[in-house]
């Protein structure tokens, strides 16, 4: 990590997006729900839009189904329109962003029993704090593309016959299936990022690095054990009660440490004894900016 | 000093539910669920997650969030 780096997003980066979403655009599926669409408006259009249900050929169901596959699509989208909206309202700071940070313990000032303890006594205890501000669409755009795609990918395997609403959920579900889990599970991956890098601003990169991946391979193994079978064997009962206190485990500290509620002041004397240790740090520069090194 | 994040705390709250709401259903219906059951509950989870995260887009993380007291280190 780079010390003092800030991540902004840039226009150059809706382009990028518009591009992915573009080459999605291609997606035979994809052409078929808009086509759909298109033709449902058409139907509302022709009956003067009265009665949403009568004028949807499948029900509400069908609608809700559509509008769910739409919203889902057209996140990344979405996400842009906003960005755009907030560069071009002035006013007040409408952007978001997170800060996290890598502090190294200054080693020096570390006492051991019997060897050093009466040499440790005013030493700060961090070295350097490198913080790095990076903004919210970075994390959260990875998580919206692969929204899109997995929503692609089930209207695919509803559209080929492979899913229906009564296919049991099991091993025996077709390979298109597979490709589906795959990417979900992706996506949970991409959202416990994005959400705890968010809420847990201020933190470590690694704790938030580990919480994500902790979280994500208890979800994983949850989401592949509900194809198994019903019946559990005794073994399988202690691997739930341990893969359940593991959750407990990961979970406790995640959600009463990590978010950012009441923890300023450790941050402030964390940075405070960075400051100390600093010799010409620049004064005047906003501390969440910039690195810290002890001389 | 003391300071809270109206809008982390809501959004980790969401993300609890979703979670939570994710694996329960998993663990209940190991074996037993229908592909329509799945997609649904899966869906919804990441629709709900969604809304939330782009709430939190739309309304400015830094305006609420951002620690004055850390400005004036």
């Amino acid at each position: 990590m780079a010390p003092g780096a800030d991540y902004e997003f840039g226009d150059n980066y809706v382009l990028i997006v518009l591009l992915l979403l573009w080459g999605l655009c291609f997606c035979r599926n994809l052409l078929e729900s808009v086509g759909a669409c298109a033709r449902l408006f058409e139907t509302c259009v022709a009956r003067d839009l009265c009665g949403v249900a009568a004028c949807c050929p499948g029900g509400l169901a069908e609608l809700a189904r559509q509008g769910v596959v739409l919203f889902c699509f057209l996140q990344p989208a979405a996400y842009c329109v906003l960005y755009v909206m907030h560069r071009s309202a002035g006013g007040g700071d409408r952007r978001s962003s997170t800060i996290l940070h890598n502090a190294q313990l200054n080693v020096s000032s570390l006492c051991y029993f019997d060897v050093n303890g009466s040499a440790c006594a005013s030493a700060p205890a961090v070295a350097a704090v490198n913080a790095v501000q990076i903004d919210f669409l970075f994390l959260v755009l990875p998580f919206s593309l692969l929204v899109s795609a997995t929503s692609m990918l089930w209207v695919n395997c509803v559209a080929i016959g492979a899913l229906k609403s009564d296919t049991p959920w099991d091993a025996e579900l077709e390979d298109a299936v597979f490709v589906y889990e795959t990417v979900y599970y992706a996506e949970l991956w991409f959202m416990n990022v994005a959400v705890i890098a968010v809420a847990s601003s201020e933190r470590s990169l690694l704790e938030v690095h580990y919480a994500a991946l902790a979280l994500t391979l208890m979800l994983v193994h949850v989401c592949a054990q509900a194809r198994a079978a019903a019946e559990y064997t005794a073994a399988e009962h202690v691997g739930a009660t341990l893969v359940t206190l593991v959750f407990a485990a990961v979970l406790a500290p995640l959600w009463s440490e990590m978010v950012q509620v009441a923890r300023l002041p450790t941050l402030l004397c964390l940075l405070r004894d960075a400051r100390a240790a600093v010799v010409g740090d620049g004064a005047g520069s906003p501390l969440a900016h910039t690195a810290l090194s002890a001389s | 000093m003391q300071s809270a994040c109206p809008a982390a705390l809501a959004l980790a709250g969401v993300h609890a539910v979703v979670v939570l709401t994710l694996c329960t259903f998993h663990m209940l219906a190991r074996g037993e669920a229908s592909a329509g059951q799945v997609l649904l509950v899966r869906i919804g989870c990441t629709v709900v997650m969604s809304m939330a995260l782009l709430a939190m887009c739309a309304v400015g993380r830094n305006g609420l969030c951002a620690p004055a007291d850390l400005k004036s280190v």
